[in-house]
C-alpha cells in the first residue's frame, strides 16, 4: 500500500524555497510610524539566532521527508502537517518579534510582515494543498490538512497574539468599521451575484433558443467587461442621480449617483458575462441526441428541460456562478469610489495616507474573504457533483 | 436523480445565504427612519483633513438629534461637487480658496487678488456659490491649509532655508532642485503663484509629477529622498509634518491663495433646519492651524479613527456630551 | 399495422419536398426497412409517425387511429425509439435509462425493476453488472444494446429505429442483426426501420421501400428487390453483388441434390447455412459438389455449383 518514492520534486522545491524566503528575503518591516516607509529587516535581525533556527528546521525536514526511499503517503501526510507548522511558526514568530523590537518607549512604531515572511506563508499553504491532494490519503485526513492551518490562525488572531503586529493595529483603529465593511463587501457581492443569476442565466438560455440573437447578446455582455470599474461607476452618476430625484419610490430606496445603486449596477453588469456564456456553454453541451431521444420516448419539451437538460447544463453554468462570485467579490471594492464604503475604503485610504499596513488591512482580507468563498463554493460544486462525471473529467473533489 | 436535487438546492442555498446578508441591513443604505429632525448626508473629498472635519460635523449633528448619512470619502474635488449639486450630498467641507478655480471666469481682477486674504476670498466665494449653485458657505475654520513647499529639517539647517525666498535664491543660485508635486500645482494653482511673487522658474527635469494631490506622496518622498527628492509638496496643515521630520517654507510674501476649510450646505437644506449653521459656528471657530495639525497627526500618524479623534476634540471642547 | 397515405412534407428553404405523397403499410408483427440515399426522405418519414414532424398533406393511421389524435407525448409513449446517436441520458444509469418511458407511463417501481432486468437480459446484458453503469462506460455495441431494450421497455407495439446499429464495427453490427431478429421473433413487433445499408436492409427486412427524393421507388420483399430491381437506381443502389446477396437469403436445403454427388470429399455443411456459405465452401474447398448434414451430423444431401445455378434461377413466386 505505502510504496517507497523517488525524491518528490515539490516538496523539494517548496523547501528549497522556503529556506530561501528565510535567509535571502526580508523577513519584517520596522517603522518608526504608520506612515514612514521603514526598514527592512532579515529573519535573524528580526527573530534572532533561536528564531531563525526554528524555521529552518522546519524546512529542512519538509526536504528530508522529501528525499526519496520514504513510504508515499506518510510521506504526504508529514509534509502536509510541516507545512501547516511552517506557516504558523511563521506567523507566530512574527508576533515574537514585535516584542523584541518594540518597547513603550515608541508607541507608534509599527512591526509589519515582509516580504520573506509573507513568502513563507505562501509556500508553506501550497505545501498543504499539495499534500492533500495526494492518491491515497483519506479524505478527512486530506480535509483536516487545509483546514488546520486557517483555524490555527483563527485561534491566533481570537487570542489576541497576533494584536501587535502592524496590520492588526490599524484594525484595532477601525473595528467596527472593518466588519461593517466586510459585510458591505459580502452584501453588494451577493445581490449583484443574485441578479446576474437570473438576468444572465435568462440571456444564455435566450441565446441558445434563438441563435440569431447568440452574437448581440455575447458582445453587450462582453461590452461591459472592458468598461473599467471607476469609468463605470462615473458613467453611471448621471442617469442614477436623475432617477433618484425625479423618481419618488427610488429615491425612497436610495438610488442615486452614489451609494449602493452604482456599486450593484456596475457588480452586475461584470458578473453578467461569465454566467451568460456558461449557461449557453452549458446548454451547448447537452447532447442533442439525448434530447431527440427524450422528446421521441415521450418527454414534453418542459420535462426534457427540466430533467435532462438543466441537469446536463448544470456543473458547466454553476461553474460560472463560481467564477463570477469570486470575481463580484474582488471587484466589488469600488464602492469606495462612491461613497459605499466596503474593503475598498481601506485599500484606497491607505494609499491616500501611505499608511502600507493600512492597504494591506484592506487586500489581505480581501484575498482571504475570496478564497474562502472560493473554497466553499468548491465544496458544493463537489457535494452536488454529478456521479457521471465523478473520476471522468476530473470533477472537483 | 438525487444528486441533482441535491445539487439544486445547494445552490439555491448558496445563492440565498449571500444574498440574505442583503436583507439584514437596508438600514445603512436607505434613507434613515422619521427622525424628529431628519437626516443630513455629508460627504467629504478622500483626504484625511475631509474626513475630519466632517466627522466632527456629524458628531455635532448627530449630538443635535440629526440623523446622519454617512458618505465621507466621497470621491475627488470633481465628484463630490457634483453629488452636492445634484442632491446626492447635502454637506460637505470645501476650501474658501477653491472659489477662485471654480468661478475663476467671472471674477474681477480686485476679486481675485482678494484670494490672498482670508476673509475676502471667502466672501467672494459664499457669493458667487450661493448665487449659482444655491450653495450655502457656513462658519470656516481659519486655518490657512494652504499650498506649500517642505523640506526636511536637517537640509532646511543645512542650506539655511526658512521663507520662500530663501527657496528662490536657493534656485537661482543654480543648486540642485527636485520637486515633487501634484500636476496641479504645476500647472495650475501653487507653483505658479510661487514663481511669479517671488522670481524663480523650475525647468521641466527639476519636477517630479505625482498623480493626484496626495501630499502624503509628496511629503514621504521628500522625507525618504526618493530620486533625489529634496523639495515636497505640502499643505499647511498637514499631520505628517513632524513626524516625517518636515518644516514649510514659509510663504513671506503672501504669494498664495488662503484655504480656509469650511463646511458647505445646499441652501434649500439649510433653510430646512437654520439651526446647522449655529451649531457649527462655534465648532469651526475652535478649529485654528495647530489644533487642525494636531488632529491630522492623530489620524495619520497615529492611525486612529477620523471619528474617535473628532469625539475626543468636541468632548474636550465641550461642544457635545 | 401502421398506415402511411398519401403523406407529404416540405421545408421553407429547400428546393424540392422532402417527402411527396407516399404511402405503404407496415403491417402488424413485421419488419419495413425504408432505404435509400441520403436525403431521401426515410428519416423524416419516420418521424413523422411519432409526430417529431408533422406532415404538411396525407394522414398517418396506426391500428386504424389517426396519429393527431393523441397528444403527441401520449402517442410517442406507445411507440418505442431507437435512433443512430442512441442519445442515451448520460447523467442517468443503464438501468435509469431504460426505466424512462415506464416512469413517464407511471409504473409502479417493482414493475419497472422487474422489466429492466427482463429486457436487459433480453439484449444480452447481465443486468447486475450494467444496471448500475454510466453510459460513458459503455462500449459503442453496449450502449446501442441498451437503446434497444430503452425503446422496448414499455413493451410497445410499434418501433421506430432510425439506423440504431450505425456506429458501431461490421463484426458487432452483425452480431446485433442476429440478436435483433431472435428477439423480433419472439416479440413479433410492427418495425418501421430506417438505413441506407442494404446489407442490413436485407438481413434485417420482411419487407424493404426504397426511397429517392421523398417518392416511393419500390416496395418488396427483400429478395423480390434484389432478384427484380423496379429501375435502375434501385439497381444501382442495390450494388453489384446482389446476386450474392441473394444468395445469402436461400438455406442450403433449397438446392439440395443427391448425396452421391459429394463422393470423395470429407467436407460438408450444415443444413442450416445459407447458400452463399455452401458457394463458399465450395470454392474454398476447390471440389464439385459439397455435402450437407443435419444437427446429428447425418449427411441428408449434397449441394453443388450447379444446384446453386439452378435454384437461382428458378423465378420467385
Amino acid at each position: 500500500m505505502s510504496e517507497r518514492t523517488r525524491a518528490h520534486t515539490i516538496g523539494l522545491t517548496a523547501a528549497a524555497l522556503g529556506l530561501a524566503a528565510v535567509t535571502l528575503l526580508p523577513f519584517a518591516t520596522f517603522r518608526s510610524s504608520r506612515i514612514q516607509t521603514g526598514e527592512a529587516l532579515s529573519a535573524f535581525e528580526a527573530l534572532g539566532p533561536w528564531g531563525v533556527a526554528a524555521l529552518l528546521a522546519v524546512w529542512l525536514a519538509v526536504g528530508a521527508v522529501s528525499l526519496g526511499g520514504v513510504p508515499r503517503v506518510p510521506a504526504a501526510a508529514f509534509r502536509g502537517a510541516l507545512g501547516t507548522l511552517a506557516l504558523l511558526g511563521t506567523v507566530a514568530l512574527s508576533a515574537f518579534a514585535v516584542s523584541r523590537l518594540t518597547d513603550p518607549s515608541t508607541p507608534h512604531a509599527r512591526v509589519s510582515l515582509g516580504i520573506g515572511a509573507w513568502a513563507c506563508i505562501g509556500v508553506a499553504y501550497s505545501l498543504v494543498l499539495a499534500s492533500r491532494r495526494e492518491d491515497g490519503l483519506p479524505r478527512l485526513a486530506g480535509a483536516a490538512l487545509s483546514l488546520a492551518a486557517p483555524l490555527g490562525v483563527a485561534v491566533m488572531l481570537a487570542t489576541g497574539v497576533l494584536n501587535d503586529l502592524a496590520i492588526m493595529r490599524e484594525y484595532a483603529n477601525q473595528s467596527d468599521r472593518f466588519w461593517a465593511e466586510v459585510a458591505a463587501q459580502l452584501r453588494f457581492a451577493g445581490i449583484a451575484v443574485a441578479i446576474a443569476l437570473v438576468l444572465g442565466t435568462s440571456l444564455g438560455v435566450l441565446a441558445f433558443r434563438r441563435p440569431r440573437l447568440r452574437g448581440p447578446v455575447f458582445a453587450v455582455a462582453n461590452v461591459f467587461q472592458t468598461i473599467p470599474g471607476l469609468a463605470m461607476v462615473g458613467l453611471l452618476f448621471a442617469p442614477l442621480s436623475w432617477l433618484g430625484s425625479n423618481v419618488p419610490l427610488l429615491g425612497r430606496m436610495g438610488v442615486g449617483g452614489l451609494g449602493w445603486a452604482p456599486v450593484i449596477t456596475a457588480l452586475t453588469l461584470y458578473a453578467l458575462l461569465a454566467i451568460v456564456r456558461n449557461t449557453y456553454a452549458g446548454l451547448a453541451s447537452v447532447p442533442a441526441a439525448a434530447v431527440d431521444a427524450g422528446l421521441g420516448m415521450g418527454m414534453t419539451e418542459w420535462q426534457v428541460t427540466r430533467r435532462v437538460r438543466f441537469p446536463l447544463a448544470m456543473p458547466v453554468i454553476f461553474g460560472g456562478m463560481r467564477t463570477a462570485a469570486v470575481q463580484t467579490l474582488g471587484n466589488a471594492t469600488l464602492g469606495a469610489f462612491v461613497a459605499a464604503g466596503t474593503l475598498g475604503l481601506f485599500v484606497f485610504g491607505g494609499l491616500s495616507q501611505q499608511a502600507m499596513d493600512l492597504i494591506l488591512l484592506g487586500s489581505v482580507a480581501l484575498v482571504l474573504l475570496a478564497l474562502a468563498l472560493d473554497g466553499v463554493l468548491r465544496a458544493l460544486q463537489g457535494l452536488g457533483s454529478p456521479r457521471h462525471l465523478r473520476g471522468r473529467e476530473g470533477a472537483p473533489r | 436523480m438525487n444528486s441533482n436535487a441535491t445539487r439544486a438546492i445547494a445552490v439555491c442555498l448558496a445563492a440565498a445565504l449571500i444574498g440574505a446578508l442583503a436583507g439584514c441591513s437596508g438600514g445603512a443604505e436607505g434613507p434613515g427612519t422619521d427622525e424628529p429632525k431628519g437626516t443630513i448626508t455629508i460627504g467629504s473629498k478622500i483626504d484625511t483633513e475631509g474626513e475630519l472635519v466632517s466627522s466632527i460635523v456629524k458628531l455635532v449633528l448627530e449630538d443635535a438629534g440629526y440623523t446622519v448619512e454617512d458618505k465621507s470619502q466621497t470621491g475627488t474635488t470633481e465628484v463630490v461637487r457634483k453629488a452636492i449639486i445634484a442632491g446626492e450630498i447635502d454637506l460637505y467641507p470645501e476650501y474658501s480658496g477653491n472659489g477662485y478655480w471654480f468661478f475663476l471666469d467671472e471674477l474681477t481682477d480686485d476679486e481675485k487678488a482678494g484670494y490672498n486674504v482670508g476673509e475676502t476670498g471667502y466672501e467672494t466665494t459664499a457669493r458667487l456659490d450661493l448665487e449659482a449653485n444655491g450653495i450655502v458657505w457656513l462658519e470656516p475654520a481659519r486655518a490657512n491649509n494652504t499650498w506649500a513647499i517642505a523640506v526636511t529639517e536637517e537640509f532646511a539647517q543645512a542650506e539655511g532655508l526658512v521663507t520662500m525666498s530663501d527657496f528662490a535664491a536657493y534656485v537661482n543660485a543654480g543648486k540642485p532642485v527636485k520637486l515633487a508635486a501634484s500636476d496641479e500645482f504645476f500647472t495650475s494653482a501653487g507653483n505658479p503663484e510661487f514663481e511669479e511673487a517671488y522670481g524663480y522658474t523650475l525647468t521641466e527635469d527639476q519636477k517630479v509629477r505625482l498623480a493626484g494631490g496626495n501630499t502624503a506622496a509628496t511629503e514621504k518622498a521628500v522625507a525618504d529622498g526618493t530620486d533625489g527628492v529634496n523639495f515636497g509638496m505640502a499643505y499647511g496643515t498637514d499631520g505628517a509634518l513632524a513626524d516625517l521630520g518636515l518644516v514649510i517654507l514659509e510663504d513671506d510674501l503672501g504669494a498664495q491663495i488662503v484655504y480656509w476649510p469650511t463646511p458647505i450646505v445646499r441652501k434649500d437644506v439649510l433653510d430646512a433646519h437654520p439651526e446647522i449653521a449655529d451649531l457649527l459656528k462655534p465648532v469651526m471657530q475652535a478649529l485654528g492651524l495647530e489644533e487642525l495639525q494636531q488632529l491630522n497627526a492623530r489620524i495619520q500618524v497615529n492611525g486612529e479613527a477620523a471619528d474617535d479623534v473628532a469625539r475626543d476634540f468636541l468632548e474636550n471642547g465641550g461642544f457635545i456630551e | 399495422m401502421i398506415s402511411i397515405r398519401n403523406v407529404s412534407k416540405s421545408y421553407e428553404n429547400a428546393e424540392s419536398a422532402a417527402v411527396r405523397d407516399l404511402s405503404f403499410d407496415v403491417p402488424t408483427g413485421e419488419v419495413v426497412v425504408l432505404i435509400g440515399p441520403s436525403g431521401c426522405g426515410k428519416s423524416t418519414t419516420m418521424r413523422m409517425v411519432n409526430r417529431l414532424v408533422e406532415p404538411d398533406a396525407g394522414t398517418i393511421t396506426i391500428d386504424g387511429q389517426d396519429v393527431r389524435e393523441y397528444r403527441p407525448e401520449q402517442l410517442r409513449r406507445r411507440i418505442g425509439y431507437a435512433i443512430q446517436g442512441v442519445g442515451l441520458f448520460p447523467h442517468w444509469t443503464v438501468a435509469q435509462n431504460v426505466a424512462v418511458v415506464p416512469g413517464l407511463l407511471g409504473w409502479e417501481r417493482d414493475r419497472i425493476a422487474e422489466r429492466t432486468t427482463e429486457l436487459l437480459d433480453l439484449v444480452g446484458l447481465e443486468p447486475d453488472a450494467y444496471g448500475g453503469k454510466y453510459p460513458h462506460e459503455l462500449s459503442g455495441g453496449e450502449a446501442q444494446r441498451v437503446g434497444v431494450a430503452r425503446a422496448l421497455a414499455a413493451d410497445p407495439p410499434v418501433l421506430l429505429m432510425d439506423e440504431p446499429f450505425g456506429a458501431v464495427d461490421p463484426l458487432t453490427r452483425d452480431r446485433l442483426h442476429v440478436e435483433f431478429l431472435a428477439i423480433q421473433d419472439r416479440l413479433k413487433k410492427t418495425v418501421m426501420f430506417v438505413t441506407h445499408d442494404m446489407d442490413e436492409a436485407v438481413a434485417l427486412g420482411d419487407r424493404i421501400v426504397v426511397m429517392r427524393d421523398g417518392m416511393l421507388v419500390q416496395q418488396d420483399t427483400p429478395e423480390r428487390v434484389l432478384a427484380y430491381p423496379a429501375d435502375e437506381f434501385v439497381a444501382s443502389f442495390v450494388g453489384t453483388e446482389r446476386a450474392l446477396k441473394r444468395l445469402s437469403l436461400a438455406p442450403v436445403t433449397e438446392a439440395l441434390a443427391p448425396v452421391g454427388l459429394a463422393e470423395g470429399c470429407q467436407c460438408s455443411v450444415s443444413a442450416t447455412a445459407s447458400l452463399r456459405e455452401a458457394l463458399a465452401r465450395i470454392l474454398e474447398l476447390g471440389v464439385p459438389a459439397i455435402g450437407v448434414h443435419d444437427e446429428r451430423h447425418r449427411l441428408i444431401g449434397a449441394v453443388s455449383v450447379e444446384s446453386i445455378v439452378e435454384r437461382f434461377k428458378r423465378p420467385l413466386t
